[in-house]
């Protein structure tokens, strides 16, 4: 699993196809992963996995294929009979009219920014960190549940036509706490970390944050709300994951040319306002506030400095897969698999107690969005409940918390009605830990104020 | 040969002090996928993988490592234990696994035409075939797909169970999307159903049926074309009758995730979430109407949720969840049951479900759903279940599902509705909705219609745990109708 094995094979198996009558791209994903599970206050799992797979795309004129296979990233052997087997079916497949002649690959490329510690990720620090907080928040009644992940994976290919390859090896952790308080109410509160290296992972602040708001859940009374429209303060975990759903229906070149995403030609073209100006969405693997920085996609492509809206402008789409590419006469000009979103901040609060002292007129706080959907693609609405800890926030304090809400709106409604944003970003996990590892995060404003989201329900059951 | 070596690592392990460990090992796992777009090849991908997984109990805690070169055995189980080592410093209860039956069995799939004995030409051909007639001049574009799932797993445990299971799953799909009036896109869609009669089988046959998949794509065209110009719903309280795929998700998102024992007793609350019922509620709470009778079957034939031996090698069974309404039993595995009547003072559960599964070898076995199925009722076919509604909607084909974090209330956004008034079908509705609260939903459950409307559905696509699993499954689900229920996007 290491540079010169995989660098080495992969120049073995272009080399070895290269007199083929047929064009090779191999990529090359190999990952090393560490997953701790903790659930009713005890470790529940603790798995691993080592593997290496290898994804073959064949071209033969106006024909193509593509397959995978578990090998070694030694066992160039391997790979190159298994793609000469799939290059026999290639004449049964129909001829694709608009097929063009790949391009070449990004070359030579070489990042490693892995982190030996968490290379060799040591599982006892995960189990440890779930044992501290059981022992400080005993007390109190909780059951406490988490995962902690944590792996190195790398990334490299190469093609008939560029068999120079380009290699990229990095590390992640994530972690997460969640903590239900059994005797109030069975109140559930959580907090996350993401970090690239060892050195991000800071178990104490995660702790003492939630010694924070278990206190102020603690001491104020629950609330219901009725149905309505509410002025809101999202935590960056809820904010990220509306801006990673809005990149899906709105971003992907495939979703804008075949109209299915939620920006409408004619109406949501490049160059138009589509959100609030406070709205600054860039995709910069050289930024230093991003925690991954990949210069290459697993398309192959280079990974471009990308605005994807400026001051709420739309600026372009990310045009990611070859067969769209070429059917729309479209270069390919990013990968929207690999991504480093940053939310640019604006001038809002920082701090948790900033931002509860400057809210004077009642305002809801929500932390996290559970179970996120579309209701209407078309139009950009989506539905999704609020958890860990909805709070309503009257007089610069916390007055009440809140049974879980249902959010019923748009991101057309929720960009264009930004009141303000964190001085300070927040890195949110977006990570694939395990089977095919592949780190995420986005850089998000610490929390960011809506103004009239619309709210039509809450979690209470009906048990008969 | 790699049948002894199993065996003799797993002594070994026992020998070390493992109090239980076993080895999953898929020799075979073929994964085909053919997808044509208006006429013309999307995607053919073909994955060949092959690896193996080795949990350990040591302590009265879980270890797992996996790996795909075979040579490397002893050191995966060497870092499985090491791992099981590490969890047992953080253990309030030890784990315990119920007793269970030692099989040493094969579990074959009733095999038609195998799609992998097939000549690929004539694959792509059926689909061409589905895709030409899913053409029309106002559709943006319309495709065919096919996915084939082969697999061979070994399984060898220190109880002494050798299980061999050989599997075949079709998964066939299509679709169309088109602008409607106001220039907005919408699909339709169709995902086939299995037909789970004995004399049945699993294979290319049911692509080529024509009920169960390839005369449908004339139905497909219409319904879409009438979507375009038909009125968007409006929001009101009415009945509601789910097609079979909206009644499988209804049963999947609000019985199945909702009765996962080991999200009951708190294992997923800190990312799918937990559940409304606790262990208190069996034998005691009202779950749905007197109409509803709910199963987690590991028995139903021809479905991908029946693979003979879950991954704790107990075999398929029949379990009724809820009886008449009252919740009776759930989803469950060898090591939830002991903790759950541990917990509970008292024996709850007798005997697991057998519904412990992982998604692939290198995947830690979880409780999931293998068949949550809804008995057919009395109340006759989907015409007279029309006939006795005044006012009402069918609705058919998920397009969204958002579930609150312990699955206590929903909201679907379907594909298509037709309105009903006075007994009859008035017209198709666009961008249908509903929502409510579980519990009330199935108690308004008032009418459930004959076997003749009972059909196997199924799902490729259902994630959970952490990491994050991906399951196959089925829902054989009645037609049915549930009163007062809130449609719109309110």
């Amino acid at each position: 699993m290491n540079k010169e094995s995989v660098i080495d094979c992969l120049k073995n198996i272009v080399s070895g196809l290269k007199s083929e009558n047929f064009h090779t791209e191999v990529i090359y994903r190999g990952e090393k992963s560490h997953l701790i599970r903790a659930g009713r206050n005890q470790i529940s799992l603790n798995v691993g996995e080592e593997g290496s797979k290898f994804f073959l795309n064949l071209q033969k004129g106006k024909r193509f294929i593509s397959g995978s296979l578990t090998a070694k990233d030694n066992d160039h052997e391997k790979v190159i009979s298994y793609a000469k087997d799939l290059a026999t079916k290639i004449d049964l497949m129909p001829e694709v009219p608009h097929l063009k002649e790949p391009k070449p690959l990004a070359q030579g490329l070489i990042v490693e920014e892995a982190d030996e510690n968490l290379k060799n990720f040591d599982t006892e620090v995960a189990v440890k960190f779930y044992e501290d907080a059981f022992k400080r928040f005993e007390k109190d009644s909780i059951e406490l549940s988490g995962a902690f992940s944590a792996g190195f994976y790398n990334i490299a290919m190469a093609s008939t036509n560029s068999p120079s390859p380009s290699y990229y090896e990095g590390t992640d952790f994530n972690t997460e706490l969640v903590l239900q308080l059994l005797k109030d109410d069975k109140k559930e509160l959580r907090v996350s970390q993401v970090g690239a290296h060892i050195t991000d992972y800071r178990p104490s602040k995660m702790l003492d944050h939630l010694q924070k708001t278990m206190d102020i859940k603690k001491q104020t009374p629950r609330k219901d709300l009725p149905p309505g429209e509410y002025d809101v303060i999202f935590h960056a975990d809820a904010f990220s994951d509306m801006i990673s759903y809005m990149t899906w229906v709105a971003l992907r070149g495939d979703s804008w040319l075949y109209q299915t995403g939620m920006l409408q030609k004619g109406e949501h073209d490049p160059g138009s306002q589509v959100f609030g100006e406070n709205f600054h969405l860039t995709d910069n693997h050289e930024d230093e506030d991003v925690l991954f920085h990949r210069p290459f996609g697993l398309n192959g492509a280079l990974k471009p400095n990308f605005t994807a809206f400026d001051k709420g402008v739309l600026k372009g789409f990310y045009h990611t897969n070859k067969d769209t590419c070429d059917k729309f006469d479209i270069e390919i000009n990013n990968c929207s698999q690999i991504s480093s979103y940053k939310l640019h901040p604006g001038n809002g609060p920082a701090s948790f107690e900033e931002m509860i002292k400057s809210t004077t007129k009642p305002t809801l706080y929500i932390p996290y969005i559970h179970y996120m959907n579309f209701t209407n693609p078309a139009k950009g609405e989506f539905t999704g409940t609020s958890r860990f800890g909805t709070f309503l926030i009257e007089n610069g304090k916390v007055s009440h918390h809140i049974y879980n809400l249902r959010i019923n709106d748009s991101f057309h409604s929720i960009f264009n009605n930004i009141d303000w944003l964190s001085s300070k970003l927040e890195q949110v996990n977006f990570s694939n830990t395990y089977g095919l590892r592949l780190a995420g995060s986005v850089a998000c404003p610490r929390y960011a104020r809506v103004n009239g989201v619309k709210i039509s329900g809450s979690s209470g059951t009906s048990k008969s | 040969m790699i049948d002894n070596e199993i065996r003799n690592l797993l002594d070994d392990l026992k020998a070390k002090g493992a109090e239980y460990a076993d080895v999953r090992y898929h020799t075979l796992d073929l994964h085909e996928q053919i997808h044509l777009q208006d006429g013309l090849m999307k995607n053919y991908n073909f994955q060949d993988k092959k690896g193996y997984g080795v949990r350990v109990l040591y302590k009265g805690a879980w270890g797992f490592f996996s790996n795909e070169d075979p040579k490397l055995l002893k050191e995966t189980a060497a870092i499985a234990m090491k791992k099981a080592q590490s969890a047992a410093l953080f253990m309030q209860d030890s784990v315990k696994l119920a007793p269970k039956e030692v099989y040493k069995e094969n579990f074959r799939s009733n095999i038609g035409e195998d799609p992998f004995e097939v000549n690929l030409k004539d694959k792509i051909e059926l689909l061409s075939n589905i895709n030409k007639r899913l053409k029309h001049e106002r559709f943006t574009f319309r495709g065919a797909s096919a996915s084939f799932n082969k697999r061979t797993i070994l399984f060898f445990d220190t109880d002494g169970s050798e299980i061999e299971k050989h599997t075949l799953e079709v998964d066939p799909y299509m679709y169309a999307y088109a602008k409607d009036r106001d220039g907005l896109t919408q699909s339709r869609s169709y995902l086939m159903y299995q037909n789970a009669t004995p004399d049945s089988t699993v294979g290319l046959e049911n692509i080529r049926n024509e009920e169960q998949f390839s005369s449908h794509p004339e139905r497909i065209k219409e319904e879409l074309l009438q979507v375009l110009d038909a009125p968007i719903q409006e929001e009101e309280v009415c009945s509601l009758i789910p097609g079979h795929e909206m009644m499988a998700l209804q049963t999947h998102e609000t019985i199945g995730h909702a009765l996962e024992l080991d999200r009951i007793l708190g294992y997923e609350l800190s990312y799918a979430g937990g559940s409304h019922v606790d262990l208190e509620d069996f034998n005691s709470l009202k779950f749905g109407s007197e109409k509803l009778n709910a199963h987690a079957s590991g028995t139903t034939l021809n479905s991908p949720g029946s693979v003979g031996f879950d991954d704790d090698g107990v075999k398929g069974v029949d379990v009724l969840m809820i009886e008449k309404g009252k919740l009776k039993n759930c989803i469950t595995s060898r090591q939830m049951i002991m903790e759950a009547n541990q917990k509970a003072g008292k024996e709850i559960f007798k005997e697991s479900g057998g519904a412990c599964r992982a998604q692939s070898y290198n995947n830690l076995p979880i409780e999931r759903m293998n068949n949550i199925n809804i008995d057919s009722g009395n109340d006759g076919t989907l015409e007279d279940i029309i006939s006795k509604t005044e006012n009402g909607l069918m609705l058919e084909t998920p397009k969204s599902w958002s579930i609150g974090s312990n699955r206590e209330n929903f909201h679907f956004a379907c594909e298509i509705g037709w309105k009903i008034r006075d007994g009859k079908i008035s017209h198709v509705v666009r961008n249908p909705t509903y929502k409510g609260d579980s519990l009330k939903f199935w108690h308004s459950l008032d009418l459930v219609g004959d076997s003749s409307t009972w059909q196997l559905q199924q799902v490729f696509n259902c994630g959970k745990g952490q990491p994050n699993q991906i399951m196959h499954l089925a829902h054989g689900v009645p037609i049915c109708r549930f009163n007062s229920i809130e449609v719109g996007n309110k």
